[in-house]
């Protein structure tokens, strides 16, 4: 009767996330090439219709620079999560939508800081979260319930209306228990459970990383515990897998071997998440301004006398900073 | 990528559902028909969080006994949900088809089937539909059921306890929910598929009531008034009276005279007012009474009179089963 089973990795095969979202190396670095060129031809579209502006005074966005810009911004929203209390998942679920959106639009059709905003606000709908439109809208500036409804739909259709994210939160957890269980007493309840904190801390890290579209929730979760403490993840998956007691969640032909391989890889794109700092963001951010909004460019030139730089940062950063040092 | 709502041409009303009108719909290009399910966006939180919650669940669940989400279109004030069409739902379809609404036994027995492997379905994939009843189930002239409206539906994580319970229609509604239990679980629904199998025997619904004290009281008048012997803890729920009519336990074929005893056997591991003893979904789909259901790719087993006896003697041995002693 086990075997009328479906096992966890077969459900999580028939997910969207799985099914629309899981890409290789080349098929993501591929994607987000396109993406960057439909921004740039937007940009052309752009520049064409407002010919006072000359093509050369536009700096586009490089793919490169768009993968900082956006990784910079998810963290905005890990920020603005925790500002407004929202439980860890609702904060997943908001990163989750933000950095699809950014795998079929480029930062130079829709400016991240308005995006970050109503994927965050669809997030905590679409995982049960009341927050009302007034208040969430009240506490970042410069926003107003409808420049945040507005996108609404842009970002349900950006995303395929594939609205179930599954995040390794839930693996994690329930490692922690098969850990006690399997290592009984060669574990103490104290260490065990400050190398969970540990990874749970490094989950929010791995939400933006590449991990998410090249692996399982679950090996996220044991590449995190991994990194933590290594020796412990090993002896675990070490007396789990090579011992002769097979349990039934646990697949017969899976390899060892190839499970330590894809969790050691995963680690490593966990670790080679990009971290701009926060001037480099806000000088992508500038072109990404120019990009979107060409005629600045003639405001700029009429401010050339007034020293810009300066000025203009207040401005350029107003949300970034909205959802960073919100009241 | 969307559909336009100019694809389709809107026929008759279908119904009210939770929070949207369904119309019948006819796609222009190929005429296939398609329930429209249309909701408004008037509302100030823009797009309304239980249609969000509901894109989220089918975009996911898909399997043949449970309702297709084809697309989601927008329009100026409103967002059209295209399902999959079927005829009428299990109620019009027992009006219909019925002998006075009962419906004969192979016909329950492969709607029961199909709506167990929906429910299961729903459940693998960690989603509570929390209100199935005829009316929320489609069939067609094929003789398929599947399972619609998942306005109220959830995903349901651990722990599972803080769901409200003002959910599911008071006659399919669980003893435990109507006695105030805020951790319920899967169990939910299959307390509403006990009711919907003994529905489709009778032809009316097994427990009509007109209020929460009154659905209690007609529950009670079948199953027994529970009490700390037969269910422990039952006591300690918040809508527990010690002084509650007290009820010996019927059986069941007093009510379903001409029920076969496997498919009362079913029925009353369905119908166990204690949650926790109620079947599950995918005990049940291994229940005898499906026998003929489950032996496709099975060539050892052949439904021969004498293995039905085996059958029928090893069953009381189910651990399930065991729990029911005081039938």
């Amino acid at each position: 009767m086990a075997s009328h089973g479906v096992s966890f990795d077969d459900l999580y095969r028939r997910s969207t996330q799985y099914r629309l979202w899981s890409y290789t190396r080349e098929q993501l670095a591929q994607q987000r090439r396109e993406v960057n060129e439909k921004g740039c031809r937007k940009v052309d579209e752009r520049l064409t219709s407002t010919p006072e502006v000359s093509a050369s005074s536009i700096e586009k966005v490089t793919m490169d620079e768009e993968i900082a810009l956006i990784s910079f911004h998810a963290r905005s929203i890990a920020k603005l999560a925790k500002f407004f209390n929202m439980p860890s998942q609702v904060r997943a679920t908001g990163i989750s939508f933000f950095r699809k959106f950014y795998l079929v639009n480029s930062v130079m059709e829709y400016h991240p800081k308005l995006i970050l905003l109503t994927c965050l606000f669809l997030a905590a709908k679409s995982e049960n979260f009341f927050i009302s439109i007034n208040s969430f809208s009240k506490r970042i500036p410069k926003t107003t319930p409808e420049s945040i409804l507005g996108l609404e739909f842009e970002i349900l259709q950006s995303l395929k209306f594939t609205l179930m994210a599954h995040h390794p939160f839930r693996p994690l957890y329930g490692f922690f228990y098969d850990i006690q269980n399997v290592l009984g007493p060669e574990v103490s309840t104290k260490e065990l459970g400050s190398v969970y904190d540990a990874a749970r801390n490094l989950i929010n890290e791995a939400l933006i990383s590449d991990a998410i579209y090249h692996f399982t929730p679950p090996q996220i979760a044991l590449a995190c515990f991994k990194t933590v403490n290594e020796e412990l993840t090993m002896k675990y998956l070490n007396k789990k897998f090579t011992n002769v007691k097979v349990e039934d969640d646990v697949p017969k032909s899976t390899d060892y071997d190839t499970l330590v391989s894809v969790i050691t890889e995963c680690q490593q794109v966990i670790k080679d998440t990009p971290n701009p700092t926060k001037d480099q963001a806000v000088m992508i951010d500038k072109k990404v301004q120019f990009c979107v909004n060409p005629s600045l460019v003639l405001k700029r030139k009429r401010d050339t006398n007034e020293p810009d730089d300066a000025n203009k940062r207040p401005r350029v950063g107003a949300v970034e900073g909205g959802a960073s040092t919100s009241p | 990528m969307s559909a336009q709502s100019s694809q389709f041409q809107q026929l008759e009303k279908l119904g009210e559902g939770t929070y949207a009108t369904v119309y019948k719909g006819r796609n222009r290009a190929t005429g296939t028909l398609v329930a429209l399910k249309e909701i408004n966006l008037d509302s100030e939180e823009g797009t309304p969080s239980t249609a969000i919650r509901e894109i989220s669940l089918m975009k996911d669940l898909k399997h043949p006994n449970i309702i297709n989400l084809y697309d989601v279109i927008h329009t100026e004030n409103k967002l059209t949900l295209v399902f999959e069409y079927l005829d009428r739902d299990l109620k019009k379809y027992m009006d219909i088809h019925g002998n006075n609404g009962a419906l004969e036994p192979a016909v329950v027995k492969s709607f029961m089937y199909q709506l167990l492997k929906g429910i299961d379905f729903c459940h693998q994939n960690r989603v509570l539909h929390r209100d199935l009843k005829p009316q929320n189930l489609l069939t067609n002239s094929k003789g398929e059921l599947k399972i619609g409206d998942f306005g109220l539906a959830r995903a349901f994580g651990i722990p599972v306890n803080t769901f409200s319970s003002e959910v599911v229609t008071l006659w399919y509604r669980a003893p435990d929910v109507l006695m105030g239990s805020r951790n319920y679980s899967t169990s939910i629904d299959m307390w509403s598929a006990g009711c919907i199998l003994a529905e489709m025997f009778i032809g009316r619904p097994l427990f009509p009531g007109s209020s929460n004290e009154d659905q209690l009281m007609k529950i009670f008048k079948v199953m027994g008034t529970p009490n700390e012997r037969t269910w422990p803890g039952v006591s300690r729920l918040p809508n527990y009276r010690p002084n509650f009519d007290v009820y010996i336990p019927q059986d069941l074929r007093s009510i379903i005279p001409n029920i076969d005893p496997l498919a009362l056997n079913l029925l009353n591991g369905l119908l166990q007012m204690k949650p926790e003893n109620r079947i599950s979904a995918s005990q049940a789909l291994q229940h005898p009474w499906f026998q003929e259901y489950n032996l496709q790719g099975v060539p050892q087993q052949q439904p021969d009179l004498q293995h039905q006896q085996q059958q029928q003697q090893t069953y009381p041995q189910h651990p399930q089963q065991q729990q029911q002693q005081y039938f």
